[in-house]
């Protein structure tokens, strides 16, 4: 069990090894001067700043020092600094991990709840009910979230004044973005617990579970609900590509400040030392979550434990 | 004594088609009542309607349905809970299933207790103890912990059993409840049903198997297409069966039929030998397993050898050996004299028409997108038939197999078991070869399927000199078909000889459990 | 048993190709729904709600939204159509080298795409777009190379589950050459739950290239693009409604058409 938790903490270490890897091969694979790509377009390159940059990035030394160098500076939690704004990139990304991340969560609980809900309302019924709902899961997953987030800025914001349209730090100010993110994920979720609930009740084990006298809510309490949830485990990569990416849109649609933005207008700056941070600080968080949720499903299904002891 | 079960007129029926009519069935307690039939007889939905869970789309009428005196026929669901599990316990087939796999065994039979008991927790969990032990589970304390897939398939039913006993109830149906088990293991469990006859249980056994059902029932009950068409005391049934379904069942069990005699034996030198093969496996934790571990034979145009064995015993891995499909580490095979394990894949390839095989599962063995035609002519041009030619020749494999030409635009998915097979032959007979290396080649089948494929298997190698490598877990059938035998246990061959003599006089301990564990009808034996 | 008729379309799905259909006769022939052209302004008329004259109304710059709704499926659909084309011939090149090369070349590869899979999609687009700069052709490649991990794992899960199957071991068994089994057998059954997968990710690489565009990263203005058009109307939210919905009508049409048309493909291929 041990041995098996630290084999996928080594995973984890090496994802984001590769990550690291990954983001330096594009930070050297920009074509031209070096320094140029550090600085972004239209800087001014005065010798001193030149000089700067040479010798943090270590340009004037061989390739493999360059990497080397860069993996030890990451390791010891330097980001590098920004010569776009002026200041180091930790302190650009400060303030900007927590707006992120409570737009994630709140889209999060309110997705499982829905699709909790849902599901349940909906598994194991008539053929019309049942299309219906996929029918919704369906549009719900194909709707771009730009998009539901202008409309639902059109009505809840301008037409009605139901919310605020843009800031963040008020709930009343989370609630629009945190809905609208949530849909896709909704969507989903409800569509793949729907069908685990379905397979696990059309299982063996649920008609001799209901042999002994089980009433329903037992028997999805105590029985299907768990084999439902670990079909969920397939798609959590799915989940939190979906909230990452859908954190820019609606970042941006909604005008939150939040990683997604921070990453957007590095991007559009091509303010690189920046970008190569966000992208790193993702793949963290990822592979931690990804890590937690493993450890999770090793919990709920024994099976796991032994197939991979 | 008192009538635990009674039931007249029973009628299930889906959209107005009944798939069981009109079923009269009693049982005493420390009775045992077996439910004979093929798949589709309606043996299942029969047992399940005893339960009230025929499904949401069935129709369940009866003209009385009496569980334990108490009249059963007008209940609703709630009603139906509270009898389930306290009154009738119900076993499935396959345990690693029919447990929730991600519950401990001991959850899984402390809920019926939980149901339907006042018992307290301590009390409960004492109660669950008691109740592995008395299913034969040793060390209760620690297996009520495991979980099902920790089990071994014996165990693991035995607690399946404990689970359907556990809220205490007289009337117990299990359905299949040996299928999908290893012979030994079958006949422990078939010991532990018959002891909780003795203990004054009352048995509905379902099975495809009157074999099974032979050692334990003392009424038998033959249904065919939805209808009860023969009931009665098991030795009358067994030994004068009134109706054509039954006398056809008895007649197909393998070893209980009159099989034709064998004109052709071994016919000259050997075409395939076997000499000295080992192979191991490296299994996901990166311990190696010994499936075949020095294995040795030899084999004759026009003789049958017959390999026995439990799952596990490296049975399969023996047939891609030979196949030519898997290089062993060690050993060699040869055909003819000729090295053919050891060699390369591209002369190998030139001979491989002359080692064909037949499949356990023939779904499976035949591409879901090729018409059966297409299917065969794959082969003959594989032999290089003309094209001209290959319609012909498509007939008369056909033909030989007992299939209509009109078959030949069917996809698999159009055919029933039986004719798959016969597919599956077809093609394997398509390159003309000389060896036939059958992997359970019958035991998907119904026993009157099987019965026929068995016959056209023995025809084809009378009739073509085939030498046939015949692998399955079932000695009667190994016994009908096959010259001489040898017995597999752990990739090792523990015994082996000609098929009378290994059979009717076993002298290695696990070939004595096999032969002994192996289900026979009694009224046979005395003839 | 199934029974010998092929099932038939259901309804949904009909109109989902019928969807797609109209979309991409906008896409080849725009001429054919609209006489008017995209990009002509007329400032006496901006903003005007949808009437007869204009049937989705008009932009800021007084240009029909309906003939810039018409005229930038041919954009959208590109960037869909090549993203999954590039995806799909890397995951391909990836997976069946995973899948049909021996231990080591999948141990390899599987971690590399468990690796591209710890990292959200739009994420490796970003990155992409960060390193190779913006534009049209850029958004192409970028969301190719995002879409490849996924492609590549189920054709590697396909190769193998067909390549173990017993009919392939049969053909195996009559002497047939291993590239026979690959062509006759492996890839004919690994095709269908592949083109399903490409019909719904085709969709989502249409999202994924409005999105870009909607963010700035795509096609340069003034090319009529339904994520630019996006965009453009954001700044009026409050007064013209028109100038955000029928382009994200029109993005929304495509994915749901491509998902239905997707999973009747599954649900047909299995």
């Amino acid at each position: 069990m041990i041995a098996l938790i630290l084999r996928r903490v080594l995973a984890g270490v090496a994802v984001m090894w590769v990550a690291a890897t990954l983001t330096f091969a594009a930070l050297r694979g920009v074509r031209g001067d070096p320094v140029a790509a550090v600085l972004g377009p239209g800087a001014l390159v005065t010798p001193e700043v030149r000089a700067q940059i040479v010798s943090e990035y270590g340009f004037d030394q061989p390739l493999v020092v360059q990497y080397l160098r860069w993996l030890s500076r990451l390791v010891s939690g330097d980001l590098g600094w920004s010569y776009q704004l002026g200041q180091p990139v930790t302190e650009v990304l400060r303030g900007q991990l927590g707006p992120t991340a409570e737009l994630a969560i709140a889209a999060t609980i309110t997705a499982v709840l829905a699709a909790v809900v849902l599901a349940l309302l909906t598994a194991g019924r008539g053929r019309t009910t049942r299309s219906l709902a996929s029918m919704a899961e369906l549009s719900a997953v194909s709707v771009p979230t730009f998009w539901l987030g202008l409309v639902a800025l059109t009505f809840f914001s301008f037409r009605w004044q139901l919310f605020p349209a843009t800031g963040a730090g008020s709930l009343s100010a989370l609630i629009l973005p945190a809905v609208v993110l949530a849909v896709p994920v909704a969507g989903v979720l409800t569509q793949v617990l729907r069908e685990g609930l379905e397979t696990a009740l059309a299982q063996p084990f649920a008609l001799s579970v209901r042999m002994r006298g089980i009433g329903p809510v037992a028997l999805i309490g105590r029985h299907a609900l768990r084999h439902a949830c670990i079909s969920l485990a397939t798609m959590t990569g799915w989940v939190l590509g979906s909230l990452f990416g859908g954190a820019v849109l609606t970042e941006t649609v909604f005008a939150r400040p939040g990683l997604g933005r921070v990453l957007l207008s590095a991007i559009t700056s091509r303010d690189l030392p920046v970008v190569t941070a966000v992208v790193l600080l993702v793949a963290a968080a990822f592979t931690v979550i990804n890590l937690l949720v493993d450890l999770a499903y090793l919990a709920i299904d024994p099976r796991l434990r032994r197939r991979t002891a | 004594m008192t009538e635990l079960l009674d039931a007249r007129g029973l009628t299930v029926s889906f959209d107005d088609r009944a798939v069981a009519q009109d079923i009269d069935l009693q049982l005493a307690a420390g009775e045992c009542l077996a439910l004979v039939g093929e798949s589709g007889s309606g043996k299942s939905v029969t047992a399940r309607a005893l339960v009230g869970l025929a499904g949401p789309r069935a129709t369940v009428t009866a003209e009385r349905l009496q569980v334990s005196g108490e009249d059963v026929s007008r209940y609703g669901e709630r009603q139906w809970r509270r009898i389930r599990g306290s009154r009738i316990g119900f076993v499935l087939q396959d345990a690693l299933t029919a447990l929730d796999p991600l519950r401990t065994v001991g959850a899984e039979v402390d809920e019926p207790l939980r149901l339907h008991t006042r018992l307290g927790r301590t009390a409960r969990d004492a109660e669950v103890e008691r109740l592995l032990t008395e299913c034969g589970i040793p060390d209760p304390e620690r297996r009520k912990n495991q979980y099902a897939h920790e089990l071994s398939g014996g165990l693991r039913q035995r607690a399946l059993i404990a689970s359907a006993l556990a809220a205490g109830p007289a009337l117990l149906i299990a359905d299949e409840p040996t299928t999908a088990l290893d012979v030994t293991v079958q006949q422990q469990i078939l010991d532990l049903l018959a002891k909780l006859k003795r203990d004054g249980h009352g048995l509905v056994l379902i099975s495809h198997d009157l074999a099974v059902v032979a050692e334990i029932a003392d009424r038998i009950a033959v249904l065919d297409r939805g209808r009860i068409v023969e009931q009665g005391p098991a030795l009358d049934v067994l030994s004068r069966p009134r109706h054509e379904m039954t006398r056809e069942l008895l007649a197909a069990i393998p070893g209980n039929r009159n099989a034709k005699p064998r004109q052709v034996h071994r016919q000259g030198p050997a075409v395939l030998s076997v000499r000295g093969v080992s192979h191991r496996y490296r299994e996901r934790s990166g311990q190696y397993r010994q499936a075949l571990a020095r294995v040795g034979f030899e084999l004759a145009r026009g003789e049958t050898l017959g390999v026995v064995g439990e799952s596990g015993s490296g049975k399969s891995t023996l047939a891609k050996v030979i196949l030519g499909l898997l290089r062993p580490d060690s050993g060699d095979v040869l055909l003819d004299a000729e090295p053919w394990s050891s060699i390369g894949e591209r002369d190998r390839r030139r001979r491989r028409r002359e080692v064909q095989f037949v499949p356990q599962n023939p779904l499976g063995a035949l591409d879901p997108r090729y018409r059966v035609g297409s299917v065969l002519s794959e082969s003959l041009a594989a032999i290089g038939v003309p094209r001209s030619d290959r319609l012909q020749r498509i007939a008369a494999l056909l033909a030989e197999v007992g299939l209509p030409p009109e078959l030949a635009v069917r996809r698999p998915s159009e055919l029933s078991g039986g004719q798959r097979q016969r597919v599956c032959i077809a093609r394997a007979l398509a390159t003309d070869p000389r060896i036939l290396v059958c992997d359970e080649p019958v035991s998907a089948l119904d026993v009157r399927t099987q019965a026929t494929v068995l016959d056209l298997l023995a025809d084809l190698r009378d009739h073509r000199g085939l030498a046939l490598v015949f692998i399955s877990h079932d000695l009667a059938v190994v016994r009908e078909i096959s010259d001489r035998v040898i017995v597999m246990k752990d990739g090792h061959i523990v015994e082996s000889g000609p098929v009378d003599d290994v059979f009717d006089h076993p002298e290695h301990p696990y070939a004595k459990e096999l032969v002994a564990a192996t289900p026979r009808i009694p009224a046979v034996e005395t003839r | 048993m199934s029974g010998r008729t092929r099932r038939s379309w259901s309804p949904a799905t009909l109109a989902a190709v019928a969807t797609l259909v109209t979309i991409v006769l906008a896409a080849v022939w725009p001429e054919l729904l609209t006489h008017r052209a995209p990009d002509p302004t007329d400032l006496g008329a901006t903003l005007q709600p949808p009437n007869g004259e204009h049937l989705f109304g008009t932009d800021r710059l007084g240009r029909d939204v309906y003939s810039r709704v018409v005229h930038g499926a041919r954009l959208s659909l590109l960037i869909g159509l090549g993203a999954t084309a590039l995806g799909l011939s890397l995951g391909t090149l990836l997976g069946v080298f995973a899948g049909a090369g021996g231990r080591w070349a999948d141990g390899v590869t599987m971690r590399l795409i468990d690796v591209l899979f710890a990292v959200p999609e739009l994420l490796v687009a970003l990155l992409a777009i960060a390193v190779f700069g913006s534009g049209t052709a850029n958004v192409v490649i970028a969301i190719g190379l995002a879409s490849a991990p996924s492609y590549a794992r189920l054709i590697r899960s396909q190769v193998l589950t067909v390549r173990e199957s017993e009919f392939v071991q049969a053909a195996r068994t009559v002497g047939r050459h291993p590239l026979h089994l690959i062509v006759r057998h492996v890839m004919p059954n690994t095709l269908g739950p592949v083109l399903a997968l490409a019909a719904v990710s085709a969709g989502g690489a249409v999202v994924a290239g409005s999105a870009l565009s909607y963010l700035g990263l795509g096609p340069p203005p003034p090319a009529p693009d339904w994520g630019s058009m996006l965009a453009d109307g954001q700044s009026f939210l409050q007064t013209a409604w028109w100038l955000v919905l029928f382009p994200g009508l029109a993005i929304a049409a495509v994915v749901i058409s491509a998902s239905v048309v997707g999973r009747s493909l599954r649900t047909r291929s299995t």
